[in-house]
């Protein structure tokens, strides 16, 4: 049953990963962009949680309300004002002004909140529920079922809403989708702003289990970024796939095989797929939700 | 020609000149042969970066796999360290050329992404494979530099002997990149397609291009090991390849002087905010950002900027 448990507390860490690289697959998807920082909004909205629940300790749902909006207001103001200028320069570079973006958040966070990592409270009880003899942490099950409603509710946005068609649109083609009539700008500006709400409550998620500190946000935003690319950067239903594959593959390989190479793995995948599949793994069964697009240097 | 010739010998000798006469403090030498390293290293970013147009976030990797080549073959083979040295040179190309594989088929951020996969994976080998690399702790009793059986311990020579490498090291990159292989690298930089179409094969150009970033990159990882004479995984993290990346785009892309400049210019800044501790790193970021998003062409761009101004002359646009 040990086997079960692994695959079960893999499903909760690959549902972050699968939060986060949604991030990154929509705004690949609408501009053509990589925001290096978006692991660092995440941390961001783990440290704002604490904060609202702190002013709210008897209302956690206002905090969990609160905090991904925060983010998301941070987000599309960080793309106004910083990126939204860079329109036409080389996407690397605009990469290499994200990196810039995200040491200067870790240190404004590590000077605000401290270098040490801070304790969050659980939100649910610790007490492990059994399931046919698979013992549980109610946290793991909350933060998979959380991810999943969201995805769900992500996808029907996508397809029932206006402004997810328009999405669509401008991932597929920008000039043809200002033609029709989409704004672009303030469409881009949505694609921040849910990204950034995902971000936040994957912050939230993510404290009761691995707790906030400033430095985390590098390596999670990296291997949330490696999902994104195994499943197809732009691919949305791929990058939901592929963030659980690899919680999974990486819990388990570090409970049965070793811990010490267990970062490693998502960067052997990523290297793996880049070389033999650059379009990503399950780009295949994108249904045309969000086709992935070739990035030009 | 001839003034222009005079001028040259003066850029290089002037300064040489000033630092053994006038630096005396032991501790100033010491930042100053840093520097003279990390231009080294910065120049072999350059390559790639500046004048090929592949970023690469991972130039750490490179960086160490010298670093270890060369403190391993001096400290638990034997060679001298001259020989070390020119062994990390090119194993560190070698395995540039190797990274530089995957170029056939990607390009762009998910190049960038192979070569940050890359240096984490040198750092997990360097932690993990104990017997070579001495694992978390590293290896501590590097020999210093020799020339020939003679020490370079006096800072003082070893400045010299550095000095000395890194203007070969630059005179050599300028004369790579005035070459037909350096014009086919622009070529490649501006448009890939139209280099391909005029018979530039790209593939088989930025691989070697990768090759000769590496050669330089090993080469300044070697001189670090011996400069430092300690090595631990430590030493090549991220930030190291985000402190690269920075020293490129501050002196400005694509220029040799640039990559000199940036790398004194952060060695200075570094140095300068060192009271701030883990906060100096605020420094690169900020920089980053504001010279990515004001002066994309680095100091170097600003400098031409302001010559222009001041001498009304006809921008010529860089290249």
């Amino acid at each position: 049953m040990l086997f079960l448990e692994q695959i079960i507390s893999g499903l909760a860490i690959g549902s972050l990963y699968s939060l986060l690289g949604l991030g990154f697959t929509m705004i690949f998807a609408s501009t053509g962009r990589i925001n290096f920082a978006h692991g660092d909004f995440m941390v961001l909205g783990g440290f704002l949680g604490l904060v609202y629940l702190d002013i709210f300790p008897s209302f956690p749902v206002a905090a969990f309300v609160l905090c991904p909006l925060s983010i998301g207001v941070i987000s599309v103001g960080v793309e106004r004002t910083m990126l939204r200028p860079l329109q036409e320069v080389q996407p690397l570079k605009i990469v290499i002004s994200t990196i810039g973006l995200s040491i200067v958040m870790k240190i404004v966070m590590q000077m605000i909140w401290g270098p040490d990592a801070l304790p969050y409270p659980q939100f649910v009880s610790e007490e492990p529920v059994s399931l046919f003899n698979v013992r549980i942490a109610p946290q793991t099950l909350l933060i998979v079922l959380v991810a999943l409603s969201l995805m769900i509710l992500l996808q029907s946005f996508f397809v029932f809403t206006k402004p997810g068609r328009a999405l669509r649109a401008l991932s597929q083609d920008r000039y043809a989708a200002r033609l029709m009539g989409i704004k672009v700008g303030q469409s881009i500006s949505l694609t921040y702003f849910i990204s950034g709400i995902l971000a936040g409550i994957a912050g939230m998620l993510l404290g009761p289990i691995f707790f906030v500190s400033s430095s985390m946000g590098t390596l999670l935003g990296l291997k949330s970024f490696v999902a994104a690319v195994i499943g197809g950067l732009g691919n949305v239903p791929g990058t939901i796939a592929a963030g659980f594959f690899l919680g999974v593959v990486e819990n388990l390989s570090s409970g049965f095989i070793s811990s010490a190479y267990k970062n490693g793995i998502s960067l052997v995948f990523l290297v793996l797929v880049l070389l033999f599949r650059p379009q990503g793994l399950l780009s295949d069964f994108s249904t045309g939700l969000f086709r992935p697009r070739k990035l030009e240097r | 020609m001839r003034k222009q010739r005079l001028l040259i010998f003066f850029i290089i000798f002037v300064p040489a000149i000033l630092v053994t006469v006038f630096v005396r403090n032991i501790y100033h030498l010491h930042l100053i042969s840093l520097m003279l390293i990390y231009s080294l290293f910065a120049l072999g970013l350059n390559i790639l970066t500046g004048f090929t147009g592949i970023t690469s976030f991972g130039h750490a990797g490179f960086f160490a796999v010298g670093a270890y080549t060369s403190a391993i073959l001096a400290a638990k083979v034997g060679f001298p360290t001259l020989l070390s040295l020119l062994g990390a040179s090119l194993m560190t190309g070698v395995i540039g050329y190797l990274i530089g594989l995957p170029v056939i088929r990607i390009s762009g951020i998910y190049l960038a992404m192979v070569t940050l996969g890359f240096a984490e994976f040198i750092r997990l080998l360097a932690i993990n494979w104990e017997v070579l690399t001495g694992g978390p702790l590293g290896i501590s009793n590097i020999p210093s530099l020799s020339l020939f059986g003679w020490s370079l311990e006096n800072e003082t020579a070893l400045f010299l002997f550095l000095y000395v490498l890194l203007v070969l090291a630059t005179l050599f990159f300028m004369r790579i990149i005035r070459s037909r292989f350096g014009y086919a690298l622009i070529a490649i930089k501006d448009s890939e397609s139209a280099a391909e179409s005029i018979g530039i094969p790209s593939a088989q150009n930025k691989m070697m291009s990768f090759f000769i970033s590496g050669l330089y990159s090993g080469l300044a990882g070697g001189l670090y090991a011996h400069f430092d004479q300690f090595i631990s995984p430590d030493n090549f993290q991220f930030d190291l390849s985000i402190l690269v990346l920075c020293m490129v785009v501050v002196g400005g892309m694509g220029s040799v002087i640039g990559s000199i400049l940036g790398a004194i210019v952060l060695v200075i800044l570094l140095e300068v905010f060192q009271p701030l501790g883990d906060y100096r790193l605020i420094v690169y970021g900020g920089l980053l950002m504001v010279m990515i998003t004001f002066f994309p062409q680095g100091l170097v761009g600003i400098f031409n900027q302001g010559l222009n101004r001041i001498f009304k002359r006809e921008t010529h646009g860089i290249g």
